[in-house]
């Protein structure tokens, strides 16, 4: 009887709540929070004069390999950085690419280098040289959450500390894409990879 | 209609209201509620998000909302805004957990109406390594902990011997303390309070690459004042006069890590201090080493070693009338507890997750006594004696150890929708055998803003060696106190800035250990417990308001004896930080505790007739409050706890006297930073 009434009150309650059963699986906290940070890190970035020709172009960020933001990036939609749209484009991973053949791999790569932002996924650990190696003449603020990202010649990479997101940034990467990482964004990394001769320029 | 009647009938109205309540506010809320669902992540700013816990620090890195436990953090800035100056004041904000005072100034933390004077049921966790007593397998939440250095700190209700083995009876109380790059700077603070109390403290840190060095020192002196009884026959005299003096080192290099620290507190009995004189003085040290590895995209390993060493002395005087001392009564312990842990985390696919390792403890503990009385001859001693192992004939170290084999699988069915964990721990004693802990969960993400988690587990309390060894002669207790909980949470976020929990839960409490008249103890007592935590907390940005408020109903059970005392039926808890004056946050906060039945256990003519005149167990409120400066260059918090002086009382273990909770006292702190 105990045991009776206590699942009736939880349907109650659970149908009080929760008329929409969402059939599909959602992000998780972590990638709905560095989505978020995706969107501020286009606030701190400054982009050459030739990646942004017209003032209605979109920013666009790119993600390629195995998703992990499913619908973290839905509010986007309504937002703008920069008086500028914000729309987000997903990529097969480059190893999927290849195999996909050759019209398609440079089709993709050709719009992957047009990206403002591109988030490299942890499925592609094993590719961070050769992605880097395509987008590294192309202003592309490349940015993952792999341990050796910053290494392989990330820009942007985010870490775990204590259950919150943290970032570390590589600031010579950056001048060498011809980005410039704003010092409100550089303070607030845990770790800051910089060229002493630019830091001076800065100071 | 009979009480359990009463009380389902009860506990389904308040489901009821609250799912009506919650579907309504979905309404009131919508303004605030992303059409989609989510919660307003892109309307923050970097450093807010900075904040955003996404996961918990505990035996495995994992989603709060998917883990299989009730847990609740409770931040620094939290911490900093409640005002609050011992664990016992944080802790006793929490739903289903009560603070009571007992006879020596001690705090005792129920959770659940799980509790003893010691707190022996809860097991205390700082960065991971346990912190007890080893006479008492105790820990103090009091002014001994300090608090100046937590950044965080993660409160597990429901038992957790699974993963941590004994004293993870009735809940787990995780402080992670704060590295170098948690330091903005060298952080200096004094503070006076009530009663010419007085504490200060610095906290610095120095990181570079690959690795960091952080230093934290406190001193404290807190002043209570002399005992005395008050006119219903309680002690009062609250709080207790402590002398409190902690240094704690942390080192980091890359994936290794070591700690040491070192604990010395002074406190008199505050019972003994109408005729007797007593000073106890305790120390604590303790070295921490830590090594984690990535073995392969797969594997990791974690290897710990600890080593916690305490000497104490208490140094009892007892005076006649005319102030001639009597009786002189010297007690000395010495314990160490050795102990080494390895734990694994193995990906065996996406959706499987398995942790497994082992822990081994090695316990020594020496504990002397002698008293002595005075008698027309001159002193004479009454009675020495030793803590030993079968009341042996001559002082010997009592030396146990244990050995336990943990695992938990969590396997996700649907990733970030539905998992289920299933872990279990079995424990060898020296003192009392085998035994298992077995775990179970279930967490359902119904849809995004609720999750729903059904969750089993079995834990146990080894008896302490105050409890085995204090008469001589065979211990009476040979068995671990075993209690087995099952528990139905449900999570909701109304809003992208308000969220409502809810628990029913039930718990059933075997082999507890009894006091006995004749000052022993005994495996005796079948208990119960069963209750409904609501918890609502939340913010309104445009009127720079957070606010928290949480019910507990509770019915605990003896079921040879009848109720168990001491234990309030109802709490409930509300506060609130209002930011909207610049640079200034304040924090009023209201508790609420219902009256408590006296203990059964202790039986007497002559002491029910003086029960009867002591009615100090009614329900009582109090209202804190704390004031402090924010975004300065400078920290400067005015708390007031218990502002109208409110006279509340707590009874002991067995009910044989009453104590007075803390008066009304303030502390006013200067914080700044040296960057």
């Amino acid at each position: 009887m105990k045991i009776r009434t206590c699942i009736f009150a939880v349907v109650i309650l659970l149908l009080s709540i929760g008329p929409q059963v969402r059939a599909d699986s959602t992000s998780s906290r972590e990638y709905q929070v560095k989505a978020a940070f995706l969107y501020n890190f286009i606030m701190f970035v400054d982009w050459p004069p030739e990646k942004m020709p017209d003032a209605g172009t979109p920013i666009i960020i790119g993600i390629i390999g195995k998703d992990p933001f499913g619908d973290a990036f839905e509010p986007i939609k309504d937002k703008q950085v920069k008086d500028r749209k914000v729309i987000v484009k997903r990529f097969k991973g480059l190893e999927e690419l290849k195999k996909a053949g050759e019209a398609e791999l440079n089709q993709t790569i050709e719009i992957i280098r047009k990206c403002h932002l591109l988030f490299v996924c942890s499925s592609e650990k094993n590719s961070l040289r050769e992605i880097f190696d395509l987008v590294k003449d192309y202003n592309v603020l490349t940015v993952g959450d792999t341990g050796s990202f910053l290494d392989g010649g990330g820009i942007i990479n985010f870490v775990t500390e204590e259950g919150k997101v943290r970032f570390e940034i590589n600031d010579v990467v950056a001048n060498q894409a011809k980005l410039e990482i704003r010092s409100q964004l550089l303070r607030l990394a845990t770790r800051v990879i910089e060229d002493k001769t630019s830091q001076e320029a800065k100071d | 209609m009979s009480t359990q009647k009463q009380i389902i009938n009860r506990l389904f109205a308040s489901l009821l209201m609250l799912g009506l309540i919650s579907g309504l506010s979905l309404q009131v809320f919508a303004g605030e509620k992303d059409p989609n669902g989510k919660a307003d992540y892109f309307d923050m700013s970097i450093e807010d998000l900075m904040n955003v816990q996404v996961t918990t620090a505990g035996r495995k890195e994992q989603s709060i909302n998917m883990a299989a436990s009730n847990i609740t953090v409770i931040t620094e800035e939290e911490i900093k805004n409640s005002g609050a100056q011992t664990l016992a004041d944080i802790l006793e904000r929490l739903p289903g957990v009560y603070v009571a005072t007992q006879g020596s100034g001690i705090k005792t933390v129920y959770i659940r109406g799980i509790g003893e004077r010691y707190n022996d049921k809860t097991l205390l966790l700082v960065d991971g390594y346990p912190m007890r007593d080893l006479y008492y397998y105790s820990y103090s939440p009091d002014e001994t902990i300090p608090i100046g250095n937590i950044k965080r700190i993660e409160v597990i209700r429901g038992p957790g011997s699974s993963l941590y083995g004994t004293c993870a009876y009735a809940g787990i109380i995780d402080i992670i303390t704060k590295d170098a790059k948690d330091l903005k700077g060298t952080e200096v603070m004094s503070g006076i309070g009530s009663r010419s109390s007085q504490q200060h403290q610095i906290l610095t840190g120095k990181k570079w690459e690959k690795g960091e060095v952080t230093f934290f020192a406190r001193y404290l002196d807190a002043d209570a004042g002399k005992v005395e009884r008050d006119e219903t026959g309680a002690f009062s005299g609250q709080p207790r006069y402590i002398r409190n003096a902690v240094f704690h080192l942390k080192a980091k290099y890359e994936d290794l890590e070591f700690q040491t620290g070192y604990y010395r507190t002074t406190t008199p009995d505050a019972m003994a201090a109408i005729t007797i004189d007593e000073t106890t003085v305790k120390e604590d040290m303790f070295f921490r080493g830590g090594y984690k590895r990535e073995i392969n995209e797969r594997l990791n390993m974690q290897a710990k070693v600890y080593a916690n060493l305490q000497w104490e002395e208490a140094d009892q005087f007892t005076h006649n009338s005319s102030g001639v001392l009597t009786k002189k009564k010297l007690t000395s312990k010495q314990s160490d507890i050795i102990g080494m842990d390895i734990q694994f985390q193995y990906k065996l696919s996406e959706r499987n997750d398995l942790v497994f390792g082992v822990t081994y403890e090695h316990e020594n503990l020496e504990h002397y006594w002698a008293k002595t009385s005075k008698a027309s001859t001159g002193w004479v001693e009454s009675y020495s004696g030793w803590t030993a192992k079968d009341g042996g004939d001559e002082p010997e170290p009592i030396r146990n150890h244990s050995i336990s084999f943990y695992a938990e699988d969590e396997f996700k069915l649907i990733p970030d929708v539905l998992h289920f964990t299933a872990g279990a721990r079995m424990s060898r004693y020296t003192q009392t055998g085998s035994n298992l802990s077995p775990r179970f969960g279930i967490v359902w993400m119904v849809q995004h803003d609720t999750v729903v988690k059904l969750l089993y587990g079995e834990a146990f309390r080894c008896p302490s060696y105050r409890e085995m060894y204090k008469q001589p002669g065979d211990p009476l207790v040979d068995k671990p106190e075993k209690i087995r909980t099952t528990e139905l949470l449900i999570s909701h976020n109304l809003s992208s800035n308000h969220h409502l929990e809810i628990s029913l839960f039930r718990s059933d409490l075997k082999d507890y250990i009894k006091t006995l008249t004749t000052g022993g103890y005994e495996n005796l007592k079948h208990r119960s417990t069963k209750g409904i935590e609501a918890g609502l907390k939340g913010k309104f940005p445009k009127a720079d308001l957070t606010y928290f408020a949480n019910y507990t109903m509770l019915q605990t059970k003896d079921v040879d004896l009848g109720g168990i005392g001491g234990v309030p039926e109802n709490m409930f808890n509300a506060g609130l930080t209002y930011e909207g004056i610049k640079h200034i946050a304040i924090s009023p906060h209201v508790q609420y505790i219902s009256k408590r039945n006296r203990p059964n256990d202790y039986h007497s003519d002559e002491d029910m007739a003086a029960e009867i005149q002591r009615n100090n167990l009614g329900s009582y409120s109090l209202f804190n409050i704390a004031v402090r400066t924010r975004d300065l260059p400078f920290e400067l918090c005015f708390s007031v706890r218990n502002v109208f002086d409110k006279r509340y009382y707590s009874t002991s273990e067995k009910g044989q006297y009453d104590t007075q909770g803390t008066g009304r006292i303030f502390w006013l702190t200067l914080a700044y930073t040296f960057k």
